[in-house]
């Protein structure tokens, strides 16, 4: 029979997973982008990666403690604060997307260079600041407690 | 609210962690709970009056103006 801490250790092998891949994407675009002559283009991308890995191991460390010593990764009230984080992340997602737009035109206008490449660059630095700002608001409502 | 969680505990000799165990949540519920700042479900306020042998009425502590209906 599985048990539900058989089932949290079976979830934080997917989450080491999960950073570990995060970690290694990074890591190859900023090999990649080296690959193609642009060193110094690569030190966002490196630094990027490095803390991605330092905090996803201090994060994992203790996340691992817990579920050695029998405590659920998730509980009614992480639920909660993980649902208060997805609907803030929604409503500055809004504000986001603004924002990136009116970047773009603004760079067209004084530049003549539109700020983004193309719709896919747009769409994963979108991607990623939407993760960014998820991280940011579990954060805060993990820290003030304000989940009800 | 207030709670009485955090007296009780230390009369039972227990720390937050072992709470947390003894209930099935993270020690960071049980300290929002000690601090009046984490309104539980009605299913773990049960669990941990439970655990710290109590009725849930005298382990959570409202105002009167909180409870008017």
């Amino acid at each position: 029979m599985t048990t539900d801490n058989d089932k949290d250790r079976i979830r934080f092998y997917g989450i080491v997973s999960v950073v570990a891949l995060v970690v290694m994407t990074w890591i190859i675009f900023a090999a990649t982008v080296v690959k193609n002559g642009n060193t110094q283009g690569a030190v966002v991308p490196g630094i990027i990666a490095l803390s991605i890995a330092a905090l996803g191991a201090s994060f994992l460390k203790g996340e691992w403690g817990n579920v050695r010593d029998g405590i659920p990764l998730d509980d009614e009230r992480s639920q909660r604060v993980k649902d208060k984080a997805g609907a803030w992340t929604f409503y500055s997602g809004i504000y986001l997307m603004l924002a990136m737009s009116w970047y773009d035109d603004y760079m067209l206008d004084s530049t003549g260079t539109a700020a983004f490449r193309d719709a896919s660059q747009a769409l994963g630095i979108a991607i990623i600041c939407l993760a960014a700002l998820f991280g940011f608001w579990y954060w805060y409502h993990n820290r003030t407690g304000e989940v009800a | 609210m207030r709670t009485r969680i955090k007296e009780l505990r230390a009369r039972h000799d227990l720390t937050q962690e072992d709470l947390a165990k003894k209930v099935g949540v993270r020690r960071e519920t049980i300290v929002f709970l000690e601090k009046g700042k984490y309104n539980p479900s009605l299913l773990l306020a049960m669990k941990v009056a439970r655990a710290l042998e109590i009725g849930v009425e005298e382990l959570f502590l409202f105002e009167d103006d909180e409870l008017e209906v």
